[in-house]
């Protein structure tokens, strides 16, 4: 059933899974049996299938996993991230369990009408909700890690606002990794609902110390009602010997909004499968993102637009700037259904090779059963305009600088997007220290 | 009405028409819309020997004119055969215009065939006999469903090595090529079918499928004489009267129907400079040292699962060489016929263009109404070398089943061209319009420096038709260029997909590829799909792919309406500008001929 190379990963999983009492899990009994026995029979996905066809999974199932160990964590790099948001509602967790240490209070620091709570010590209420959302939440690629987060996690939040209430204070949730010491494995799962004409930002990040291994399997179920809106970062720093693979799964309801931009800037392989499906007329899907990888790094965007729903707009932005040996992958899918009349679907990917040995696969595809719709997409790969180059050394700047600038630019086009000043100034900042480490020796 | 009068009738309407060919202004740019009975009707519209018409002549339409022109200008003298008038009448087409011209012109233009056949005779006789014809041609669903009652030398159902033996056997063929297929067999046998087309089919059960037909014919002919009659007579049904064929011009024809080639045209003239034109069969017979070389080098018999079938039991086919430095002079033709029930098809096209060779290959399809699905599992393979090029140009209308989705053919073709030399140049164009399933990607291996791939296609499907085509551009010498424009349209309640791939490898330096890819949907109730995939390796590399989806717009209808133009042929009219990018790409009379079925292919689909 198993190649002998996900054996590692796989006999982990098996004891794992058997390990505590229940009551330490994310999930009840009842939702976790399923995934479990999903764990049970089902592969791990190869490259034959379809939606794996550009990410190898070898390098992730050969790795032994280590059991999880709260050990002493970076507290500068903690700081840093803080720096980020001058003001927010911080949530860690490190090495993946939550640090109350370094988190507002649950009870008392948020305003009324936001109920955030750990998704183990869920009240009754709030966990019938909760595992509801989970249930109704779709995944068109039913991969096997959501169903290793599903079966095995015991960390994540619970994050539920009123409705009628906005909340211009983001919410920031950290994840640290610092074991330095074998490969562990965290598995968060996060459930957001968000009432009717309620508006939340939550920022994600996800960071880890260099060298630190790490295999990150965030399962995310978020849930939008009428006229809610919902803005949701998530900026990948881990190190580059991080697997991560995230799974996150949206309901967006009438006149609901959903944006989204994805920094992945880190790890050795990452993952990220955003699905987005409308469940109401007239909501609306942002997606912005960027990929930058050097060395022999892997991205992997996966976006999956579910236009089950007329008079819905949707409108997606990638770029990618592939380095070194590095690989970038962007496989977005558009599915307009037979009553999604009056769709708008918008999807465009451009990617940047800045080395020889980078390369870019990408798949935008469309899906179309309604007729009176606008869907376009495009995609685009190439090099820096040697045009561009040369008119920049003509004003007397060097190549690498004028390749830098250009490249900076490049990704500024969608960094400027970011609404929190601070934030934006540090991916900006993040983004151009990276373009920095590369090597633009073809250039 | 007796033949004599005919030929009467036709004598005079000759000059009638060289006479009314002279006033009207030729414009190939014209779009022909073709609908039925869009003529006025003489028994309506006053009496057959008004001859108001001659002296205001109504313009004829581009096509029809230009194919009279020809006509008359070809053999002002000859007098045609009865059989032919009777079945077209004046309308008779040049073989190189193919037959879906022929049912458009029959179908609009028969009034005025009336009139130019009867005008002299008995108005009510000629009319009744003549429309009698032209209801039997005319009214079917699909305009080629008749099937020709030949006696099948039928082998016996099913697949096994001694069938394959049995076909090698029959062919003559060398040990080598008895061997290969074997050897394809073996591998088929461990080959699963794909699944992952986008597309909805029973299974189809390969060992309830004949693997060999042809015409019985226990001495292979040596002349048209010896060719079967009823043979002949369809390919007078198909407009191809085998007895004028020497005699057409400017274009050879290796007609197929069913497996084997029964005719070959204009072999002399080719031979002279060098090109061999010849049925498959032949070429593995004659120049299998040719064969030997390039059969199986683009398109290996391990390639994919009915590529692996075809290479085991491939029954016929074209084999196309041109010497280095040659530029074909005419266009080269092969009609492909789907015949015999429960026949699968198996052709198998080999076409070499030599150093600075130059050649451009026509490829036109009907078959008759089945209602059994019929299996099309073809392979095309080209190579040209330093500085050739190839233009492959498609035009398919096979039955595509009924307005239930019941019948229809499974076109499953694996057509791949190789750009082996630098300088080469691959171009598809394609128009596909028929078949209950189309899967194929006209591909093209860019591994000479300076190689061009190009790629043009439309893709028109109806009622419950599917398509799952596209192409892919494999970029490996430098400086490789590659275009692809895909134009889908979907109608009724059709699933039409584009799925093409873009790869450029490490070493292709400075590639370059733009990728459009365009659907329009007619009707809610269709799909149209767009599955690109772009692997590139390498920094230098430039690749775009842009898509769009949209309908036909309330506006441009109404628009069109306001000007007096029905709904119908304004959809007509707007999809033939769409599409008309790729339509330009078409030798001319492949062009005419493709805007006429467009027309056709879209009746009722709006209304």
């Amino acid at each position: 059933m198993v190649p002998g190379t996900a054996n590692n990963f796989r006999s982990w999983l098996r004891e794992h899974s058997q390990l505590g009492e229940q009551s330490q899990f994310s999930l009840s009994a009842s939702l976790r049996a399923p995934s479990l026995a999903v764990l049970e029979t089902e592969a791990f996905p190869t490259r034959k299938a379809e939606e794996w066809r550009y990410t190898p999974l070898k390098q992730l199932l050969a790795q032994s996993i280590e059991p999880l160990t709260g050990s002493s964590i970076d507290t500068d790099l903690l700081e840093q991230l803080k720096d980020s948001l001058t003001t927010a509602y911080r949530l860690v967790f490190i090495d993946g369990q939550f640090s109350s240490e370094h988190s507002n209070k649950l009870t008392d620091d948020f305003p009324a009408g936001l109920n955030i709570q750990l998704m183990a010590e869920l009240d009754p209420e709030s966990r019938q909700r909760a595992e509801a959302t989970i249930l109704t939440s779709k995944l068109s690629d039913d991969n096997i890690f959501q169903h290793i987060t599903r079966g095995l996690s015991r960390a994540g939040l619970f994050i539920k606002l009123d409705r009628d209430i906005e909340i211009d204070i983001p919410i920031q949730i950290v994840y640290l990794s610092s074991t330095n010491s074998g490969v562990s494995c965290s598995t968060p799962i996060n459930v957001v609902c968000l009432e009717e004409n309620s508006r939340l930002q939550i920022v994600e990040q996800f960071a880890s110390l260099k060298g630190t291994q790490t295999v990150t399997l965030p399962a995310e179920y978020i849930h939008l009602k009428a006229g809610a809106g919902l803005v949701l970062y998530k900026i990948g720093l881990e190190s580059e010997a991080t697997d991560h693979i995230s799974n996150t799964s949206v309901q967006v309801a009438r006149e609901a909004s959903f944006k989204s931009h994805q920094y992945l800037l880190g790890s050795r392989l990452t993952r990220s499968n955003m699905e987005v499906h409308f469940s109401g007329p007239g909501g609306e899907a942002l997606l912005r993102g960027i990929y930058l990888g050097d060395n022999s790094q892997h991205l992997d965007v996966r976006t999956y637009l579910d236009h089950a729903q007329p008079h819905c707009r949707s409108d997606q932005h990638f770029r990618g700037i592939m380095s070194g040996r590095s690989r970038g992958v962007f496989n977005g899918m558009v599915l307009v259904r037979e009553q999604a009349q009056l769709t708008d679907a918008r999807q465009s990917n451009k990617n940047l090779l800045l080395s020889r040995d980078a390369r870019v696969d990408t798949k935008p595809q469309l899906e179309i059963y309604a007729d009176d719709v606008k869907c376009a997409h495009g995609a685009t790969v190439g090099e820096l305009d040697p045009d561009a180059l040369f008119y920049l050394q003509t004003r007397g700047i060097s190549k690498p600088d004028a390749a830098l600038m250009l490249t900076r630019a490049f990704a500024a086009v969608i960094t400027q997007e970011i609404q929190i000043d601070t934030l934006r100034s540090q991916v900006h900042n993040e983004i151009a220290q990276r373009l920095n480490q590369i090597e633009t020796s073809h250039v | 009405m007796n033949s004599g009068a005919a030929h009467e009738g036709t004598q005079d309407s000759r000059e009638q028409v060289l006479s009314l060919l002279n006033t009207i202004e030729l414009s190939p740019a014209t779009p022909g819309f073709i609908r039925r009975n869009s003529r006025p009707n003489p028994q309506k519209h006053g009496s057959p020997s008004d001859r108001s018409w001659e002296t205001r002549p109504k313009p004829l339409r581009t096509n029809q004119a230009t194919i009279l022109a020809f006509e008359l200008q070809r053999s002002p003298t000859r007098q045609p055969s009865p059989e032919a008038w009777n079945c077209f009448g004046l309308n008779r087409v040049i073989f190189n215009l193919d037959f879906f011209v022929l049912y458009a012109l029959l179908d609009t233009n028969m009034n005025e065939k009336d009139q130019i056949l009867s005008h002299k005779n008995d108005p009510e006789n000629a009319l009744s006999d003549d429309q009698k014809t032209i209801q039997n041609i005319t009214d079917q669903e699909y305009k080629y469903g008749f099937v020709t009652e030949l006696e099948m030398e039928d082998f016996p159902l099913g697949l096994n090595e001694d069938i394959i033996r049995m076909i090698s056997a029959k062919k003559k063929e060398p040990e080598f090529m008895t061997e290969w297929r074997l050897k394809a067999y073996q591998y088929w046998l461990g080959m699963k079918e794909p699944k992952w087309p986008k597309l909805h089919y029973p299974e189809v059960d390969f060992n309830d499928l004949y693997y060999y037909a042809a015409p019985k014919n226990e001495n292979a002919p040596k002349s048209l004489d010896e060719v079967d009659p009823e043979l002949l007579a369809t390919f007078d049904k198909l407009g191809v009267p085998l007895e004028e064929r020497e005699l057409l011009a400017g274009v050879a024809v290796d007609a197929i129907i069913d497996s084997v080639s029964v005719a070959t045209t204009f072999k002399d003239k080719l031979n002279e400079l060098g090109i061999i034109f010849c049925p498959m069969s032949e070429a593995i017979q004659d120049h299998s040292d040719l064969v030997k070389q390039y059969l199986g080098t683009v398109v290996p018999y391990t390639d994919n699962f009915y590529a692996t079938l075809n290479s085991a039991v491939f029954s016929d086919g074209s084999f196309v060489y041109i010497p280095p430095g040659v530029r074909c002079p005419m266009e080269l033709s092969s009609y492909f016929r789907i015949n015999a029930a429960k026949t699968g098809q198996f052709e198998r096209t080999l076409i070499i263009a030599d150093k600075g060779s130059y050649v451009s290959y026509l490829e036109g399809c009907t078959a008759p109404m089945r209602d059994e699905n019929q299996l099309h599992a073809a392979i095309v393979e080209l190579i040209a070398l330093e500085d050739a090029e190839i233009k492959y140009s498609t035009v398919q209308n096979w039955y595509a089943g009924n307005k239930e989705g019941v019948g229809g053919i499974y076109n499953f073709v694996t057509k791949r061209g190789l750009c082996a030399g630098h300088h080469s140049k691959i171009s598809w164009t394609q128009v596909e319009t028929g078949s209950a399933i189309t899967w194929k990607y006209p591909s093209c291996i860019l591994k000479g420096d300076h190689s061009v791939g190009e790629f043009y296609s439309v893709a028109l499907t109806n009622n419950y038709q599917q398509a799952d085509t596209g192409t892919k551009m494999i970029h490996q010498g430098k400086n490789t260029r590659s275009l692809i424009i895909s134009k889908g349209i979907s109608a009724g309640k059709s699933n039409n997909a584009y799925r093409g791939l873009v790869k450029v490898n490490r070493k292709a330096e400075n590639a370059r590829n733009y990728s459009q890819c365009d659907s329009l949907l007619i009707g809610d109730q269709c799909g149209a799909h767009t599955y690109p995939y772009l692997e590139i390796e390498n920094p230098s590399a430039q690749v775009e792919h842009e898509a769009t989806t949209s309908k036909v717009s309330d506006d441009q209808i109404f628009y069109l309406n306001q000007r007096g133009i029905s709904t119908e042929d304004a959809v007509g009219m707007i999809v033939s500008g769409y599409a008309r990018e790729v339509f330009q790409q078409l030798p001319m009379e492949f062009a005419v001929e493709a805007q006429a079925l467009m027309a056709v292919s879209l009746e009722g689909s709006v209304g």
